[in-house]
């Protein structure tokens, strides 16, 4: 089985490394982008099993970057975790309504936000070979 | 005319904290600028409701930084990170603070926006409380300002 790819779309570099580090024990390929814009370019070109997305960034923020993605039927169908710092119920109505699997409020909870990646991916624990991340920045 | 007073704000803010660091510890007495020469790290957020704008800053020293940075990475940050990205680990925790605020007064019916601070209020003297966090003292301020036209 082929580990699946991970795309971790935050403008902030330290909360795209803790996603790193997070999944490091997995295998799986944590891919990163810095914005709205490089992520989808990213989920264009590497087609990733999950994308985890920041609500607010600059250029593209979550919800711009959400919304070409569902607007595009080649990558539409694309399984999306939001994380986001505000737990407002319009917020969170905002994401549901553009079909994000899942949310997780930052500063995010290790083993929950694994709990809601193990259920739309396979995460087997790593054997001798390494992680792969790449960044887009 | 802010939608928000002091006392509510300054209550929301300290709900917040608690909720994104637990274990942070509230020291005694006020400081009149949270800004000095032991504490060079800061980040300011702006946030907003209406035509009001309140200001929040933390400011720490460099052990703060590098124990949030930890905290962030689920594991010790070394030297070079610390020195990398202990300033990018405060501001996230500021952005991280601004965004729990914004939830629950969010919950209390007000949205909240949470914007860049203007240029010109930034280096000014906020008051603020002083806080411990795993032996570090920092100080978090709040204030509110008026927004000018076309601002």
């Amino acid at each position: 089985m082929t580990a699946p790819t991970i795309l971790t779309v935050d403008d902030s570099r330290v909360l795209r490394l803790s996603l790193v580090e997070l999944f490091r024990p997995f295998a799986c390929r944590v891919l990163e982008a810095a914005d709205g814009a490089q992520g989808l370019a990213a989920v264009r070109e590497h087609r990733p099993d999950l994308v985890l997305l920041d609500y607010n960034m600059p250029v593209m923020d979550g919800i711009g970057m959400l919304r070409e993605l569902r607007a595009d039927p080649e990558i539409a169908r694309t399984n999306v975790i939001m994380l986001t710092a505000n737990a407002a119920p319009q917020t969170l109505a905002q994401v549901a309504r553009l079909g994000v699997r899942d949310y997780v409020i930052k500063p995010h909870d290790g083993p929950s936000l694994l709990s809601k990646a193990a259920r739309l991916i396979t995460l087997s624990p790593r054997d001798s070979a390494a992680n792969e991340s790449v960044s887009h920045d | 005319m802010s939608m928000l007073d002091a006392a509510r704000m300054d209550a929301t803010l300290v709900a917040a904290l608690g909720a994104v660091l637990p274990g942070v510890q509230a020291l005694e007495g006020k400081v009149e600028d949270s800004l000095s020469e032991d504490l060079p790290f800061s980040v300011t957020v702006a946030l907003g409701t209406g035509p009001s704008q309140w200001l929040l800053r933390v400011a720490c020293a460099q052990g703060l930084c590098a124990s949030l940075l930890a905290r962030m990475l689920g594991r010790a940050a070394s030297a070079a990170e610390i020195e990398e990205m202990g300033a990018e680990a405060l501001a996230e925790f500021g952005n991280l603070l601004a965004g729990r605020v914004a939830s629950l007064l969010g919950e209390q019916g007000l949205d909240v926006e949470i914007g860049i601070p203007r240029a010109a209020v930034t280096g000014t003297a906020l008051a603020g409380q002083r806080w411990r966090y795993n032996g570090h003292v920092f100080t978090l301020a709040l204030q509110h300002v008026e927004q000018e036209s076309g601002t």
